[in-house]
């Protein structure tokens, strides 16, 4: 159906969905992702190279929570950053592939089916969404990270932080929406928060972020993210 | 090959509902196919039982996967007769059989978002909930473990039910008034289910009661009894 006859029918102009030389490539996905989002909604919908792009875009989001891990580390000196370069990428992907399931089945109930591939490519998609904000925000993060001793206001700037990059994310399922196969994104929205959530408490299970415990990296015992995020108030000086 | 014909039907409801509840509309299912959904139910709540009552102890995880399919499936059974009768009684033009594919279409959405769940409810499990510790630990382990299955557990519930009201609208005739059809199977099956679920406890474990596979109390009294008499009381003016 041409454009005009779009116009006839709905009674409004539509934009002309992307065709495929407007559909980017596995190697410019990253930046499609922060400059034309629609072309990776266009991407996660005809599921070509679903893996290849999806593989990318998780790459980056790695990367991108990397970088954050450093900025965000450098409040307790290199030792810290060191393992959080480890840590917050590691708390991103296992919450992600322990939502996966999640997201395949949510976008179905909620009337948009996915293929596994597909689904691959759209949790990529918003981890590495997330990631770029963290990115553009981990300057930010690291300035206030070297200039307080306070653990309780690293941590509420990170979860802050944090916060901005999720709210960037359900923009772009939001721009899911524009696609025709996306139209209820409601499941995906709903997955979106339990993400979230599971997010929090990867991040309580990998435990010290901001500090190295007496022996290696991790603390180890059982915590509630409610309790823990409370626990941090406890501990005003590092 | 039994798997994948047991499957079917789930895996269709998951994926293209319509062709589902055009197939309930022209009555084209059999009884048969209602086994692969029961089956499929019956796994599902099994799976998310053992985890719902993991951080108890391996016997409750047992019990409890047991018990969750036992609590999902009897109240659809209790309530199907008063199903159909609403059903007929608001127009909708649907058969016995029909009402009882929908309650299971509706129970099987349920069943895919509690087995995509499971994994995350295990994570809590093991990453937030201590099994062991003081008095206080305890009890605030135990509420919190509540609180994640609670939002689990609405989650499916919902999801289903969303199921449900659109593929009513799909099926039944159009005088029927689908709202009401739909508010009256909810209600009867919380209304039951409650009960049900209230003979049949416990589920997550209090770590202050001794694991059984039932309450020694659970036919002295409804749940309805204990809302009114010792919840709505307390809640009202702060005392038992």
């Amino acid at each position: 159906m041409n454009e005009e006859a779009m116009k006839m029918n709905t009674g409004h102009s539509m934009p002309p969905p992307l065709d495929e030389a407007h559909t980017p490539k596995p190697e410019n996905i990253v930046t499609a992702l922060l400059k034309s989002p629609e072309s990776v909604v266009e991407v996660i919908a005809n599921g070509k190279n679903a893996i290849r792009n999806g593989l990318t875009l998780l790459a980056a989001a790695v990367l991108f929570h990397a970088i954050f891990g450093v900025a965000m580390g450098l409040f307790g000196g290199w030792s810290v950053a060191l393992m959080d370069v480890v840590k917050v990428p590691l708390t991103a992907l296992c919450a992600l592939a322990l939502c996966y399931p999640a997201l395949y089945v949510f976008a179905c109930v909620g009337g948009a089916p996915l293929t596994f591939a597909r689904a691959f490519v759209l949790g990529a998609s918003c981890l590495a969404m997330l990631g770029l904000i963290l990115v553009g925000l981990a300057p930010v993060a690291w300035l206030f990270s070297v200039s307080t001793q306070s653990v309780p206001f690293v941590a509420m700037l990170v979860v802050c932080i944090w916060g901005v990059a999720l709210s960037f994310a359900v923009g772009f399922i939001a721009k899911l929406q524009e696609h025709a196969q996306f139209r209820k994104a409601a499941g995906i929205k709903t997955w979106f928060f339990i993400l979230a959530l599971v997010t929090l408490q990867m991040a309580t299970c990998l435990r010290p972020m901001l500090a190295i415990p007496k022996d290696g990296w991790w603390t180890g015992g059982k915590l509630f993210f409610l309790s823990h995020f409370g626990s941090t108030f406890d501990e005003p000086k590092r | 090959m039994l798997i994948a014909r047991m499957l079917a039907l789930p895996v269709l409801l998951l994926k293209d509902r319509e062709v589902f509840w055009d197939r309930v509309r022209d009555q084209e299912i059999h009884w048969s196919d209602l086994l692969g959904m029961a089956a499929f139910i019956v796994i599902a709540c099994a799976v998310y039982g053992a985890v719902l009552a993991g951080w108890r102890s391996p016997q409750l995880v047992l019990y409890v996967a047991i018990k969750l399919p036992l609590l999902f499936i009897g109240t659809t059974i209790l309530v199907a007769g008063f199903n159909w009768m609403t059903a007929s009684l608001l127009g909708s033009g649907l058969s016995f059989k029909s009402t009882v594919f929908a309650v299971f279409a509706a129970m099987t959405i349920s069943g895919w978002i509690l087995l995509s769940m499971a994994p995350i409810a295990l994570f809590f499990l093991l990453s937030g909930v201590p099994a062991e510790g003081t008095h206080d630990v305890l009890r605030h382990a135990h509420n919190s473990i509540l609180v994640t299955h609670i939002i689990i557990l609405s989650l499916a519930g919902f999801g289903g039910n969303m199921a449900l009201l659109k593929g009513l609208r799909r099926v039944v005739r159009p005088n029927c008034p689908v709202g009401s059809l739909f508010t009256a199977w909810v209600v009867a099956f919380a209304f039951v289910g409650c009960q049900m679920s209230w003979i049949l406890r416990p589920f997550v474990g209090s770590p202050f009661f001794p694991v059984a596979w039932m309450r020694p109390d659970c036919l002295d009294r409804n749940f309805y009894e204990f809302v009114f008499r010792e919840v709505l009381p307390y809640l009202l003016t702060g005392a038992k």
